[in-house]
């Protein structure tokens, strides 16, 4: 048994606590940090059942997508540096409670191996569990692009530990990585839409 | 060389010449639109695994691109398909310039179409949920623009289809893997729960049709249009091949009665909200609910010709919803301005716009005369002795949807808010008239479409034997 095996408890630990500041931050820049942190404990989660190359290949895909929306906010200036939720009552005690029962359920769900997808580990099904529902709750929190990015992004990482493990073919983590990416981009277009630089370009005809 | 590859380099290429032209709408159109029609006769007659010879070099187009342990496949299976949405394509970039839709529309538009296609080639087939993800990624793209740029509608998009991917690769991995049949009822039971709501999200069905109604307020109309045409078209082909290839699935009756019962529940909830709207958009938005809903009646049947009305249904919708949507982007002067008051008296100002935006939803109610009434007609042929439910559902969508048109003509005819006409050169002139024609023509004569569209299953043998 490897050392990636045996401390496998260290990333289950880290994706409850990074999918937690996920929900709990309200910085941009402190988001876009914690979700690249928050990547290398999935790839860590990745590599138990799969080759190391392959859980690197997560990881890479992964920091891409936080550069891809870091440079967008960069080029924006970062603008609303602090996010401020709206329209849901959101307060950061109401988001603690929201995350700790969702952990709860998350832990429930993970100890009764709800999955039950062969060849998956114990610490795959925690780790999974937990990224799906915190990345869940973050979407149902929020309606600001970076916050759904992160919490879709977070909720395929969660996806992608149970998937990988039943479907390891070149092609699926390729596409996968694909989307991962793919989110990454719409939600910077999304940004870049609005912000002051975004104008409709002269119709020349 | 391989035939899936030269299709999607071709796509890809066109769509970055589109990028290089800067903002010219018509431009865009016309090689969009060309490009588009150039890549359905492609997919259509390209002759596969045969030696050519072409400018006197022989060549062999294969029918298989092999990539990373998978496969992309045209073959006679898909080529109709394949055909059919690029030919959408081209009827939809063609009349585009004239609605000022966001240029992201030509070649994000084209993108998505490619990626449509290789969700229709891709092997096995599960793999096509990857690609409509892609498509829903384009189609956020399309719909939000810095001249609409509340991106409410697309995020809702974003998310649903996420999960939407999600539940049915999990599900095609219990299908393929694992092994369900008749025979293994919990898993069976499992599996379809995950395609229920996977293919919910697809079909828009309430409550994941909230992505709809948020877009229409916020992004130009034929954008819109665009948006739920192909995603629509792409989602029936995709539930229809699950139905081919799962005969456990087709052996369910309540597979069939649950269908049925998703769909008028969509008749019921479109019909009674498209009368509340206030703003035309929304009337769109939510006249398309109850199309949807028709459409799953359809499929409901669970028989050939319920299949083949469904997508004649579909192929309609191209038509009847890209008039519409035309007809309104024109009308409108500014994004939002498609409130009942301000939209009073606008058959006055741009008189063809008008008629062709009241044409076009006339058509998606299914009024006789129109492109919608024959599918309907035989729907409710078909369904009401099976179903009188679904018959009576059927019923109850052309009575509110053209109750709405009716209330929309009286606004639209009513007083104008100003008295000046609106410009319009000649070819906008044609495209508008165009597609009025084209909605009357189809009404009178089906055959000119009907048969040819029911061949775009052609290769699914088991739903069409």
């Amino acid at each position: 048994m490897s050392w990636i095996e045996e401390l496998a408890v260290i990333p289950v630990l880290g994706v409850a606590f990074t999918g937690g500041l996920l929900i709990l931050l309200d910085n941009r820049r402190l988001i876009l940090v914690t979700l690249a942190w928050q990547y290398l404990f999935v790839a860590w989660l990745v590599g138990v059942t799969l080759p190391i190359p392959i859980a690197a290949v997560k990881l890479v895909a992964g920091l891409m997508a936080c550069s891809i929306m870091a440079l967008t906010l960069v080029k924006a200036g970062w603008p609303d540096q602090s996010l401020k939720p709206h329209s849901i009552p959101s307060g950061r005690v109401f988001r603690g409670i929201a995350l700790l029962l969702v952990l709860l359920a998350a832990g429930g769900l993970g100890y009764s191996n709800w999955i039950s997808v062969p060849g998956l580990s114990p610490v795959g099904v925690y780790g999974s569990t937990i990224l799906l529902a915190i990345g869940l709750l973050h979407i149902g929190l929020h309606e600001e692009p970076v916050r759904v990015g992160a919490g879709l992004l977070t909720i395929m990482a969660g996806f992608e530990v149970v998937y990988c493990a039943i479907e390891p073919s070149l092609a699926v983590i390729a596409l996968l990585a694909a989307v991962h990416l793919g989110i990454a981009l719409v939600v910077s277009y999304l940004l870049f839409t609005g912000t002051d630089e975004a104008v409709e370009p002269q119709v020349i005809e | 060389m391989s035939a899936p590859l030269l299709l999607l380099l071709a796509t890809g290429s066109i769509a970055l010449s589109v990028t290089v032209l800067g903002n010219r709408p018509k431009s865009s159109a016309v090689i969009t639109a060309i490009g588009s029609a150039l890549m359905a006769v492609f997919a259509l007659l390209v002759m596969l695994d045969e030696p050519l010879v072409v400018l006197g070099l022989p060549i062999k187009i294969y029918s298989t691109w092999r990539i990373l342990g998978r496969a992309l496949v045209l073959d006679g299976g898909n080529r109709a398909a394949i055909g059919f949405i690029y030919l959408t394509g081209a009827f939809v970039f063609g009349a585009a310039w004239a609605t000022k839709a966001s240029r992201n529309l030509y070649y994000i538009g084209l993108l998505s179409l490619g990626s449509i296609a290789a969700s229709f080639m891709i092997q096995p087939f599960l793999f096509a949920a990857v690609f409509l993800e892609f498509t829903a990624m384009g189609a956020v793209l399309i719909l939000v623009s810095p001249g609409h740029p509340v991106p409410r509608g697309g995020l809702r998009l974003l998310i649903l289809y996420t999960l939407a991917m999600m539940a049915i690769l999990l599900a095609g991995w219990m299908l393929e893997s694992v092994g369900v049949t008749s025979a293994t009822p919990e898993l069976a039971r499992r599996a379809t729960l995950l395609l229920a709501f996977g293919f919910s999200v697809i079909m828009a069905v309430p409550p994941f049709h909230l992505w709809l109604p948020s877009a229409a307020g916020e992004t130009n109309p034929y954008s819109l249009a665009f948006v739920t045409v192909i995603l629509q078209s792409a989602g029936l082909f995709f539930l229809l091949r699950f139905l081919d290839n799962y005969a456990w699935l087709r052996a369910m009756p309540e597979l069939f009665d649950g269908i049925r019962l998703v769909g008028i529940a969509m008749v019921l909830f479109g019909s009674f909200l498209v009368l509340a709207q206030k703003s035309f958009s929304k009337v769109m938005a939510y006249a398309l609910l109850t199309d949807f809903g028709v459409m799953l009646l359809a499929v409901g049947a669970g028989t050939p010709e319920g299949y083949r009305l469904a997508l004649g249904l579909s192929a309609v919708r191209v038509i009847s919803l890209s008039v519409w949507a035309l007809g309104l982007a024109w009308m409108l002067d500014h994004p939002g301005g498609d409130h009942l008051q301000l939209l009073r008296g606008a058959a006055h100002r741009s008189p063809l716009a008008a008629t062709a935006a009241l044409v076009g939803m006339m058509s998606i109610a299914g009024f006789p005369l129109t492109a919608g009434f024959p599918g309907r007609w035989g729907l409710l042929l078909t369904l009401a002795p099976l179903d009188p439910i679904a018959g009576w559902a059927i019923l109850l969508a052309f009575l509110c949807v053209g109750a709405t048109a009716i209330r929309w003509a009286y606004t639209l005819l009513s007083e104008p808010r100003l008295r000046e006409r609106k410009a319009i050169n000649f070819s906008e002139r044609l495209f508008l008239g165009g597609g009025i024609v084209m909605c009357l023509v189809l009404g009178a004569f089906p055959q000119l479409l009907y048969p040819w569209v029911v061949e775009v299953a052609a290769g699914m043998t088991q739903l069409f034997p």
